[in-house]
């Protein structure tokens, strides 16, 4: 393990702190925004939103899903948490990357309907169950992010098998 | 830092993998069954 020096370190960690709450605040627009669109009866209001929804997933939602856990993995390669010898470290790490591969998947639906949206095809009551769908899986990210945090902030104890590995090699 | 006796995993994992899987769980039945979500679109 190489440790970083505690100027870059410190820079590192401001980065990962700021793109995953950034992360955490961008799916809350998002979330406020799905709501929006699926209880407003005004059919302008709504095809607003769900295009605005385009935007925030394109411009803040995606890019900061991926910088989270870039910055995230790389400063536990270059500290003394390490990746996978503490248990609040690789939990946060199984929870963020499937979390981005589901963005990913659901980028397209949520591109169809900001299109229907923006040429005005999208009617009220319309597409229905995907305006439920967008609104219920921007819920359940909130919760994973919220997760995250509150792991990021605790750091409860518990060192994996292989931290306790390299725990007694270090101590050896 | 040794935190606990050998390979004991702590409670706190075993409690959260467990929310975590009935947390998927739900998610996948509700997105497999419809129920009011549909599908990804076109």
């Amino acid at each position: 393990m190489t440790t970083m020096a505690p100027g870059l370190r410190k820079l590192v960690l401001t980065t990962h702190v700021t793109c995953s709450v950034g992360w955490l605040g961008a799916v809350g627009s998002f979330l406020a925004l799905a709501l929006v669109g699926l209880t407003s009866h005004d059919d302008q209001r709504a095809r607003a939103v769900y295009v605005a929804m385009d935007v925030v997933a394109w411009f803040m939602i995606l890019p900061l899903s991926l910088a989270s856990p870039a910055t995230g993995i790389v400063q536990s390669l270059a500290t003394r948490w390490g990746l996978f010898r503490h248990y609040w470290v690789l939990i946060k790490l199984l929870m963020t990357i499937p979390s981005c591969l589901f963005l990913l998947v659901h980028m397209r639906p949520i591109g169809h309907i900001a299109r229907m949206a923006a040429a005005s095809t999208l009617a009220s009551g319309e597409l229905g169950a995907l305006r439920l769908k967008l609104a219920v899986n921007a819920g359940a990210a909130i919760l994973v992010l919220l997760v995250a945090t509150m792991l990021s902030i605790y750091k409860p104890r518990g060192l994996t098998r292989y931290g306790q590995r390299r725990e007694r090699e270090v101590n050896r | 830092m040794s935190d606990l006796p050998e390979t004991k995993r702590p409670r706190w994992v075993n409690v959260l993998a467990l929310l975590a899987i009935a947390f998927v769980v739900l998610f996948a039945i509700l997105h497999l069954a419809g129920g009011g979500m549909g599908g990804h679109g076109p």
